[in-house]
Order: C-alpha cells, then sequence, then structure tokens
C-alpha cells in the first residue's frame, strides 16, 4: 500500500481506482510543478500567516 | 439597460421611483428565471416595502447616496437576517441566519433594495454554476452555455436586468469568471479591503468579497459603500479607504504592464485581439504601455489550487461524514484537499510570500497589469474540456488560468467586457497593487469610455 492509500484510508476517502488514481496523479504532478522552487525557500522564509496574508499588514504599517 | 449612476439620477430628478425600479426588475426575474435559473430565493414583499420606504424617504430629504432605492441581489454566501442562505448546498438547505453579513449590513444602510439570493456553484466551490441540487443556471447571452461560477447567478441577474448590481465572492476567479462570461464589470478587491464577517466561508485566506455590476463607475460606487475597516473581521483591513470615484479618464502618466508571457499564450487569437485593442485604446488616452516579464505563474497556479484544496477541505471536514449531501465534483476536490500532508501546505504558504515579493516587484514599474480575463468563450453546459490551438484542454483550468494568481497573491483585479466574439462576450483583466483599487477603476473608466459597448444579451 502506497503513502497515498494509507492516506485515503486513514480519512476514508474511497480507494476507487479511476477516481483515487487521478488524484494520486494531481498530487504528483503538483509536487514536480513546485519542487524547484521549494529549493528556493530561505530558511527564513516564512509562510503567509493563514489567516492575515503579509500583504495586508506591510500597507497596513507603511 | 440602465446603470447604477442612471437610475440614481432619474429617482432624484422624479423621473422613476425605487418602487418602479424594483417592480420593473421582479416582472424580469418573473418572465426570466424559468429560462435562467439565476435566483434561489427571491423576496418581493420585502423588496417593495424597502422599496416604498426608500421613497418615502426620498420625498422628506433623506438621501442615503448613490445606491438608495436602487434593486440589488446577494450571492447566497452572504448572511441575511430571516432569508435562507443556502450556500448553494443541501447542507445549508433550510439555513435561516439570525443576523445580515457585514456587506449587506452596508448595503441596506445605503439604501439598497434587496431583490433575492442569487444562485451559485455547490459551496462557491466551481465554475460551472452547474449545480445539482437547485439546477443548472444558464448564460442570457446563448442557453447552452454556461454563466461561469461560482458567483453564476450574479452575473446572470446584472445582465439580463433582473437586478443593477449582485454580490459575488472570489476564491479563484468566481466573480470574474461569471462577469466575462456574461459580459458584465467584477470587481475582486484587494484581500482586508471588504469585510468577509457573515460570509458563509470557502477559504480562509483566498476567499474575496465584490460586486458585478454594469459599468465600472457603478462598481465604484459599490466599493465605496462596501470598503472600510471592521472590526468583527480580523482579515479586514484598517486602512481607510480611498475614493474610488474615477472622475478623470485621462490616463497620462497611468503606466500599464502588458505581459510578454503566460498570460497571451495558450488565449483564443481573437481574445488576445480584443484585449490589445484595449491596450491600444489606452495609449490613445494617454497611458504609456510597459512590456513586463511576470513571476512564474503556472506555479502561483499549483500553489493557489494546493492552499485551496487543504482550506477549503479544513472548512467543510465537520460535515464529510454527510458524503450523499455533496455534489460528485465537490466532493472529490475536498477529498483531494485531504490528501495533502501539512508540510506540502506550508511550503505552498511559503512559496506563495516569494511569489508575493516578486510580483512587488514588478508593481515598482508598472501602476496596472492589463491581460485577457479568460482565454475561452463560455463553454457548453456539461463540457469539461475545451479546444484552444487545437489543443484539447480542461475547461476548469483554462477558465481559471489568468485569474487565480491575484486572489494567492491578494491584489485587486477586475475584469470588463472588451468585444462580443460569435455573439458572445469576451473580457479583458486590469491588476493593481495592494488596496490600489483606484487606479484599477480609474484605468477601466478610461478603456469602457472608449469601447463599443457590448450591449445587451438577446433575452426575453
Amino acid at each position: 500500500m502506497t503513502d497515498w492509500e494509507l492516506i485515503a484510508k486513514a480519512r476514508g476517502i474511497p480507494l476507487s481506482a479511476d477516481r483515487f488514481r487521478a488524484q494520486v496523479a494531481l498530487l504528483e504532478q503538483m509536487e514536480a510543478i513546485l519542487a524547484p522552487w521549494k529549493a528556493k525557500i530561505g530558511l527564513d522564509t516564512e509562510p503567509i500567516p493563514a489567516f492575515r496574508p503579509l500583504l495586508t499588514q506591510r500597507v497596513e504599517t507603511e | 439597460m440602465k446603470t447604477i449612476a442612471q437610475a440614481a439620477a432619474d429617482l432624484r430628478a422624479g423621473r422613476t421611483t425605487s418602487v418602479e425600479l424594483t417592480s420593473e426588475c421582479l416582472a424580469k426575474i418573473e418572465c426570466l428565471q424559468p429560462k435562467l435559473n439565476a435566483f434561489l430565493t427571491v423576496v418581493p414583499e420585502r423588496a417593495l416595502d424597502q422599496a416604498q420606504t426608500c421613497d418615502q424617504e426620498l420625498r422628506q430629504g433623506t438621501d442615503r447616496g448613490p445606491l438608495h432605492g436602487i434593486p440589488i441581489a446577494l450571492k447566497d454566501v452572504f448572511e441575511t437576517k430571516g432569508i435562507r442562505t443556502t450556500c448553494g448546498s443541501l447542507l445549508f438547505a433550510d439555513n435561516i441566519p439570525e443576523r445580515d453579513c457585514a456587506v449587506a449590513e452596508r448595503l441596506f444602510e445605503a439604501g439598497a433594495v434587496l431583490v433575492g439570493k442569487t444562485g451559485m456553484h455547490e459551496l462557491a466551490y466551481g465554475v460551472t454554476s452547474s449545480n445539482p441540487h437547485y439546477g443548472v443556471i444558464r448564460n442570457p447571452w446563448n442557453l447552452e452555455r454556461i454563466p461561469g461560477g461560482s458567483s453564476g447567478g450574479s452575473a446572470v441577474e446584472v445582465a439580463s436586468g433582473m437586478c443593477f448590481m449582485a454580490m459575488g465572492s472570489d476564491t479563484g476567479g468566481s466573480i470574474r469568471i461569471p462577469a466575462a462570461f456574461c459580459g458584465t464589470v467584477g470587481l475582486k478587491p484587494t484581500f482586508g479591503r471588504v469585510s468577509r464577517y457573515g460570509v458563509m466561508p470557502l477559504d480562509f485566506t483566498l476567499d474575496h468579497m465584490g460586486p458585478l455590476t454594469r459599468s465600472v463607475r457603478d462598481a465604484a460606487t459599490v466599493l465605496q459603500v462596501l470598503a472600510g475597516p471592521d472590526p468583527r473581521d480580523h482579515t479586514c483591513s484598517k486602512l481607510p479607504p480611498a475614493s474610488y470615484d474615477p472622475v478623470s479618464t485621462n490616463l497620462s502618466g497611468v503606466r500599464i504592464g502588458i505581459p510578454q508571457d503566460y498570460y497571451f499564450s495558450g488565449v483564443e487569437a481573437s481574445i488576445n485581439e480584443c484585449a490589445h485593442r484595449m491596450a491600444v485604446h489606452a495609449e490613445d488616452m494617454g497611458a504609456r504601455l510597459v512590456p513586463v516579464k511576470v513571476p512564474d505563474v503556472e506555479v502561483l497556479n499549483a500553489v493557489g489550487r494546493l492552499i485551496l484544496w487543504v482550506e477549503a477541505s479544513a472548512t467543510f471536514e465537520p460535515f464529510l461524514s454527510h458524503r450523499d449531501q455533496f455534489g460528485a465534483d465537490v466532493l472529490n476536490l475536498l477529498d483531494q484537499g485531504r490528501l495533502i500532508p501539512a508540510t506540502e501546505y506550508l511550503q505552498a504558504q511559503r512559496i506563495r510570500h516569494l511569489l508575493q515579493q516578486e510580483f512587488a516587484r514588478v508593481f515598482e514599474e508598472i501602476d496596472c497589469l492589463l491581460t485577457p480575463a479568460i482565454p475561452n468563450l463560455p463553454p457548453r453546459v456539461g463540457e469539461t474540456t475545451v479546444m484552444i490551438d487545437g489543443q484539447v484542454v480542461d475547461a476548469h483550468l483554462l477558465c481559471t488560468r489568468n485569474l487565480r494568481g491575484f486572489n494567492v497573491l491578494g491584489l485587486p483585479a477586475m475584469v470588463l467586457p472588451s468585444g462580443l466574439i460569435d455573439g458572445l462576450p469576451v473580457s479583458v483583466q486590469l491588476v493593481g497593487p495592494a488596496f490600489d483599487e483606484a487606479v484599477v477603476l480609474k484605468v477601466g473608466a478610461a478603456l469602457e469610455s472608449r469601447s463599443t459597448p457590448i450591449g445587451s444579451p438577446p433575452i426575453e
């Protein structure tokens, strides 16, 4: 069983073949697109805070 | 078809009343609703009562401003006290809120008359507005075509004269897609510019609220009413609103960026021509066109999709034990989001940070970015792929490809009609720096004044 299948099973997501294969393919496609950018992330690069994009904060404090 | 500005002038000159305007809209709804399915709920008695009050106030010298007595509609994500608010979902089919959302409060305070709640894609999570529970919403320009989504009902109503303005929400293009497909103006303000208090959420960091209107000036009028701080929404900016009325159409000194990559590629040639024509209009009116290279939009869109999947799944996870209450497409997306590890989500948010910095550098060179809004004409109902340059492309991805990134960046973006192709509207998108809706509206008003109006949809 793959990691994806284990996660799906744990979360009660149906493992019907076509649908699940398409979902995993999409995740793998995303991983491939984002991989070069992950390499650019510096240790001090913080995620955009979930409830308050930095963009908003920056403008307010100017 | 009249704009808000024209109707407001008629009201004050005594040429019409709010009751007359509202009655005309209600008559249109009665006639067109069976064909278009744009509304989930219509409130005729309440609307006429509200209109009578507005007329009485005007007679007594109380004028609440340019929206006083104007019939409007709200997408069914905006909570309205005592009026059913479904979010286009079976989960909330009997949801009668006990409060008005901030947007409704401000519109009602400004004298707007609510005629109803608009149909939408289920849970605002999709671009077709073909709702498995409440039916297919149809495009008034061609009933075989989708109106776009998720704010499909809002765009259909404004385009076909069922109201003067309808509010939408936009998480990956959901105001701008239907506005573009139905030939209206659609404005997604900066993240934090309009309060989300009392709006049923799809996503925590991508949802934006904004108006769909028949003119750019009308969009500015509505934003003026809606913009401003709201302590009940902690994502709402404390920055005071600017003056949004585009008083001048002189674009001297305005630098308009024309992307040299991504946005004009993979777009139908005739749609690109319309966008280029708008750029030429802008130049004729004094703007300087600046060729710009934009950061990696494919990554920007991937980041947006990944964040949306995770956050939307978190929003609706408590309901996922009721799997039979969801349509197949939405359930598939909600399952997709629950497969993503937390580390991937956080890396996407970190890349989002980098991309915001890169786009901020682009906006140091320009005041506004101009792109085609959507690369294709509205697909037919049920169509999941379309042909572009001989290639079969996923219709959903195509509709969002030029729009989604500005949700990720939180920047203000507006679409407005740029022409008609095969009897269907096509649009251009204008994007500004954070909290500079004013420049987007100014350029939009100038382009609108110069271009040939597309007219009204051929539906009676």
